[in-house]
């Protein structure tokens, strides 16, 4: 595993493989308390419950398993999670949901390009302003004259 | 074989005109841009552009939509090798092998073999319709649910291969994947499950959704974390066309995938979503090292694409013999067809000879100009690869989004695509593999509804699965590749207990 | 709207026209429907692209465009079973730039079958008009033992719970005319549910379930060249459709009771200023006219509403009636007919 190598970065101190068992295991409870009220059967052979309810249970099983295999001394530890990369990127997509309907393209799109840019440390303001532009104007181009989806353009001024 | 001959002579005679050549090439251009752009599928272009092929003769409005449907399957490899989206269920496994040579600097290699092995595949896969069609016709109808349920189980255990590491972990994705795929409301009932009373995801995910989050931005995320990795993308770049060492390691793959796909294409109801993965899980055992799959082997990149394009060619026997649409691109060419007033049967065969002859000369035609439009490509695709990762990440930011919008015109699928991909950072810190996970998500769906329509026919009768030969053979395959699988793993595990 | 010719004119009536002429390009929003349309309109589709209703919307939102001297862009807005297309619908700005599409299932039967419909189709909507009517159809296997509808009903009762009978899905047009004949005829068969027609169609053709009910526009292409046997056609009056005119009707077989077409037609959201309301109508009313739209909807399986059955007014009148009809049915018919009956016991 390439990842492996990076001796600098900081671990937490648990078996990784504990905590990935643990969030199968929640995972699955979770699942289950969602179809907690389907029957497993019902007149025509098999309820909507079966399959969902067999298979959370058979997760949780397995995560246990996982649990405990990832025991051992020798496990490797759980990787430091970045707050960085997912804030901005997963920010970004979401601030593109939240403003393409009311913004349209025209913002929506280089809204979402500025601050996903913002994820990388290495990251350059202007150039990534000038980017941005250029590329949602390319999008809009493509996607809604090209492909003629219908995207919203820019609603506020335009009205579609 | 004659007869065969004047049948396919006949067809390119309806194909090889001027206008009919521009139209397949007008297609197949358009399929490769959506196919490249995530999340832009080939549903929402062929309706979009059907009012536009009313004024076209229907041969001339049904090639350039065929010219789309290949199209899309090749761009959407192409993506997923250079940026590691799968747009679609049967890409998911070209990325495993394909982006990882790209980021060896063989993305031309990978993209090239693509494009050969499809062409291949798709010029059997035509010589197989051209030949087969009409006795192949009742293939379909073969398949019981049971069956069909006993295949799925089968292609889920399948699935298991697909993993690098940990067995166990694998397994639990795919079961997950499953999980995942029942969210909605239950067909038979309309109970609502797993929506936790929110009726926006009533319909279920989309596929799109899982695939972008899980792999698109998770890997984005992967990336930015590890700026050693990303670097080796844009610093080295090779050949632009497979070597000849790449060409005799695929050429077999290339054929066992062909045979795979056109076989599983002839399944009712998607069946050859399976064939990539099919072929894979085979290429893998057969390999003298299997561990190189996954750290960028050809074999899994030439057979995997292979299969894909024999069974989306293979697809539209069931179509234009039955009326069968298998997926919903096909569905789209039924109405395409009628509303051209031609209704898609046995008989189209003999009461539309032209039109079916002409179709079969025009898919072999189309497979040609995906080659001859792609092949070059490979050289400014390559090239892309050479932005800073710094612009990079936020264009396919940029895209996606994008793409994701338009799947259904809804923010919320948006949203969710982020929610996934904050899951498949978390998969990727946790070691779970996302690829068994999408493959229970896309098989979890039919698998359910074929267990509930073959135990409602044989009314609540479990021993269905046991009278339908087919059905029990596969069940027993399923349980062989299971222990053949679980074998060396035991045996590893217990070799580095002893170790550590 | 200026006069073509100012020499004839005095100086102040040009000066009163150039002024009437600056006004009316300066009001803020037309209130007229002289300006409209101006830019796109939207026409919302609360399904995926592909199936019969996106392709009739794109048929009339093609020959509606051409009419207005502007495109009509469908928009599919997929999920809640239509739910959340009809949402957008009703929430839109009733300027008259986004039109949407509603059917017999999503308009009417949702009432009944969907407990968290988010809007009401009785009251918030403008309609335009039903374009499409499509009658409903049993059909079987080719080898299925009965040749009229009579010999029909005759097996269904004999077999009972041995029938077996394919539906695309709780609380879908095939579901609910199902129940509506099995209701009819007494008789409870064997249920098995399907995503939709493309996989019935295989299982019917394979024989290993006994037949379905649906739309003529699903099934057409399979009931015209003889693949699978068609009964008891449900029109309305009774009379034969020229879609399928060698199937005889459920009220020549013997049960009149038996009628369910589907309807497929438009609505603005509710409010728009009636000048642009009339001109979307009066528009609607054209295209159906259109020699072209009517063979195209012949193709797809379905016909141009009659002309008593045209227009805003009487599709509202046709949308309360179905609301009413489909809820007796889905009450009739207990929990197991409607969506969520594991939620509605709760």
């Amino acid at each position: 595993m390439p990842t492996d190598g990076l001796g600098h970065r900081r671990s937490f101190r648990v078996a990784r493989d504990v905590v990935a068992g643990l969030v199968l295991c929640l995972t699955a409870a979770a699942a289950y308390f969602g179809i907690r009220d389907l029957p497993i059967s019902d007149p025509s052979g098999i309820g909507p419950g079966l399959v969902p309810k067999t298979v959370a249970l058979t997760v949780a099983m397995l995560g246990l398993i996982i649990v405990g295999l990832g025991f051992p001394a020798t496990s490797r530890r759980l990787d430091h999670f970045s707050i960085r990369g997912p804030l901005f990127v997963l920010g970004a997509v979401a601030l593109f949901a939240a403003t393409i309907r009311s913004l349209g393209l025209a913002l929506a799109g280089p809204l979402a390009v500025m601050v996903a840019g913002l994820a990388d440390r290495e990251s350059r303001p202007f150039e990534l302003a000038i980017f941005s532009l250029v590329l949602s104007a390319l999008c809009v181009g493509l996607f809604k004259y090209v492909l003629r989806l219908p995207i919203p353009l820019a609603p506020f001024l335009l009205g579609y | 074989m004659g007869e065969l001959l004047d049948n396919i002579t006949l067809g390119f005679g309806v194909a090889i005109g001027l206008k009919n050549l521009a139209l397949c090439f007008l297609g197949c251009l358009i399929g490769t841009l959506i196919g490249v752009l995530p999340g832009v599928g080939p549903v929402a272009t062929i309706s979009m552009l059907l009012p536009i092929t009313y004024g076209v003769d229907p041969i001339g409005a049904l090639i350039m939509l065929a010219g789309i449907y290949y199209g899309a399957q090749y761009g959407g490899s192409t993506t997923a090798i250079l940026v590691n989206i799968p747009g679609e269920a049967t890409s998911v496994v070209t990325a495993l092998d394909g982006h990882r040579m790209a980021r060896q600097g063989r993305a031309g290699a990978a993209l090239g073999i693509a494009a050969m092995g499809s062409f291949f595949a798709g010029t059997v896969a035509t010589l197989v319709i051209a030949g087969l069609a009409v006795p192949l016709t009742r293939f379909a109808l073969l398949f019981h649910p049971a069956d069909y349920f006993a295949l799925m189980v089968l292609g889920l255990m399948l699935a298991v291969v697909l993993a690098r590491g940990s067995l166990i972990k694998a397994i639990a994705m795919i079961l997950v994947g499953v999980l995942l795929s029942t969210v909605g409301r239950d067909l038979v009932t309309g109970d609502e499950r797993l929506t936790f009373g929110w009726s926006e995801i009533d319909d279920g995910i989309d596929f799109a959704v899982v695939a972008m989050g899980v792999f698109g931005f998770a890997e984005i995320l992967r990336n930015l974390e590890t700026p050693e990795t990303r670097d080796v993308v844009r610093q080295r770049i090779g050949s632009l066309l497979p070597n000849y060492q790449e060409l005799v390691q695929s050429a077999m793959p290339i054929l066992r995938g062909t045979g795979l796909g056109a076989f599983l294409g002839l399944l009712p109801g998607n069946g050859a979503v399976l064939a990539p993965f099919a072929s894979y899980t085979i290429e893998k055992k057969l390999a003298a090292d299997p561990s190189r799959f996954g750290e960028g082997a050809i074999e899994g990149v030439a057979g995997p694409e292979a299969a894909n394009n024999a069974g989306a060619q293979t697809a539209f026997i069931p179509l234009l013999t039955l009326g069968i649409p298998p997926n919903a691109v096909m569905a789209l060419m039924v109405g395409a067809m009628t509303i051209h007033n031609l209704v898609p049967g046995p008989e189209i065969i003999t009461k539309q000879p032209r039109l079916f002859w002409g179709m079969i000369a025009s898919m072999w035609i189309g497979n040609l100009m995906l080659v001859i439009i792609n092949l070059p490509l490979v050289g400014l695709w390559v090239r892309l690869l050479k932005v800073p990762y710094r612009l990079m990440f936020p264009a396919i930011v940029l895209f996606c989004c994008i793409g994701i919008y338009s799947v259904g015109n809804n923010p919320l699928d948006v949203y969710l695509t982020a929610a996934f991909g904050l899951v498949g950072y978390l998969l990727i810190k946790l070691e779970f593999e996302p690829a068994p996970l999408l493959l229970g998500f896309v098989l979890g769906r039919l698998l359910e509804e074929k267990l509930r329509q073959a135990m409602a026919i044989s009314q609540g009768n479990a021993w269905t699965f046991v009278d339908h030969k087919l059905a029990a053979g596969m069940l027993a395959m399923t349980f062989v590749v299971l222990i053949v699988a679980a074998l060396p793993w035991a045996r590893r595990r217990r070799d580095t207990a002893f170790a550590g | 709207m200026l006069p073509h010719d100012f020499r004839g004119l005095t100086r102040k009536a040009a000066i009163a026209a150039l002024l009437a002429a600056v006004s009316v390009a300066l009001a803020p929003l037309p209130v007229g429907a002289q300006a409209y349309p101006e830019r796109n309109i939207t026409l919302i589709v609360p399904f995926a692209a592909g199936g019969a209703s996106d392709v009739s919307s794109r048929i009339m939102a093609e020959a509606m465009g051409k009419i207005l001297g502007q495109s009509i862009i469908v928009e599919n807005v997929a999920g809640a079973g239509g739910g959340t297309g009809g949402l957008r619908g009703k929430n839109a700005k009733p300027d008259g730039y986004t039109i949407g599409f509603a059917h017999m299932g999503t308009h009417a039967a949702s009432v009944s079958t969907n407990p968290k419909l988010p809007y009401d189709p009785t009251k918030d909507f403008d309609y335009l008009g039903i374009h499409l009517v499509t009658p409903h159809i049993m059909i079987t296997r080719k080898d299925f033992p009965a040749a009229t509808l009579a010999e029909y009903i005759d097996h269904a009762k004999k077999s009972g719970k041995g029938l077996k009978i394919a539906h695309n899905g709780a609380g879908s047009l095939s579901h609910l005319t199902c129940v509506v004949f099995f209701q009819q005829i007494g008789v409870e068969p064997t249920y098995v549910v399907y995503r939709g027609y493309g996989q019935t169609i295989n299982d019917i053709l394979s024989g290993a379930v006994d037949g379905t009910c649906e739309l003529i526009a699903s099934t057409r292409n399979h009931v015209l060249p003889g693949a699978v046997k068609g009964f008891a056609v449900a029109t309305n009056d009774g009379k034969r459709t020229p879609l399928l005119p060698d199937v005889p009707t459920s009220a020549e077989g013997g049960l009149p009771t038996f009628k369910i077409e589907s309807w497929l037609g438009l609505y603005a959201p509710k409010g728009v200023p009636a000048p642009i309301l009339a001109k979307l109508r009066e528009t609607q009313l054209k295209a159906l006219d259109d020699p072209a739209v009517q063979k195209k909807f012949l193709d797809i399986g379905g016909t141009v509403p009659k002309p008593e059955d045209r227009g805003g007014d009487r599709m509202l009148a046709i949308v309360k009636a179905d609301v009413t009809r489909w809820a007796e049915v889905v009450k009739k018919a207990g929990p197991g007919a409607s969506e969520g009956s594991a939620a509605a016991k709760k």
